[in-house]
């Protein structure tokens, strides 16, 4: 729990450059928070799934870095009354 | 204009405790009667210079220095202080549980996602950035303090 594993290592460099990328848009830090938050559930010992959520992950670093990406938003349902 | 200027050199250095009012000068020079002329130009040149030095130097009201910008000094004290308030603003820490000795991840409950949150925080709280290698290794507060007193030399 204490000593990081190198993919652990990797992910959280990685949560770091998207808190870092995403300060200035508006809108992305709550989105990368929960997505990481949710896959951080998935197992340690699931390499390939959390490798290919990795390489996502970079290449949606990319697009948020890119000039031409200025905030995110997103529909939601409204909450159905009675 | 080189004999008032001749005047008042020697005043003042003749006089230094009145050097510090201007306005002893100016009224020395109107009652004060010509002294003699016969100097070399060179010396005139100096003691004019001298004369605007010996008067910029006069310090009245703090007008006449100059004045920089920065930040006040950290001390140890200081930077607990600003490590704590940031950490009680976070959302997912309790206040009423946080103290200076609190591990993120055995009494605060914190995973590792959490800790890269508070330690960017840090960072742009102090204004100065902490490399990975060692922000995995900040688990409380009390350490955070120290290395931040590490790296702006701060000691008492």
């Amino acid at each position: 729990m204490f000593r990081h594993s190198k993919l652990q290592k990797q992910v959280l460099a990685l949560y770091r450059q998207f808190l870092r990328a995403g300060r200035d848009k508006p809108g992305f830090v709550p989105r990368i928070r929960d997505e990481f938050r949710e896959n951080s559930r998935i197992k340690k010992t699931d390499v390939m799934h959390i490798e290919y959520l990795y390489r996502r992950g970079q290449r949606q670093l990319e697009q948020l870095r890119n000039v031409n990406t200025k905030q995110l938003g997103s529909f939601s349902k409204p909450k159905e009354r009675g | 204009m080189a004999a008032r200027v001749l005047q008042q050199c020697v005043r003042s250095f003749a006089r230094p405790s009145l050097r510090l009012c201007s306005n002893n000068l100016a009224l020395r020079v109107t009652a004060a009667p010509a002294a003699a002329v016969h100097r070399p130009l060179s010396f005139a040149a100096d003691s004019r210079r001298t004369r605007w030095l010996v008067q910029s130097r006069i310090p009245s009201v703090g007008v006449l220095c100059r004045q920089y910008g920065d930040l006040p000094p950290l001390t140890l004290e200081t930077i607990k202080e600003r490590v704590m308030y940031v950490l009680k603003l976070y959302d997912k820490i309790s206040p009423e549980k946080l103290q200076t000795s609190s591990h993120f991840m055995k009494d605060l409950g914190l995973d590792s996602l959490d800790q890269v949150e508070i330690i960017m925080a840090m960072e742009d709280e102090f204004g100065f950035e902490i490399p990975d290698a060692e922000a995995e290794k900040l688990m409380t507060p009390e350490e955070i303090v120290q290395y931040i007193a590490d790296k702006k030399d701060v000691y008492e």
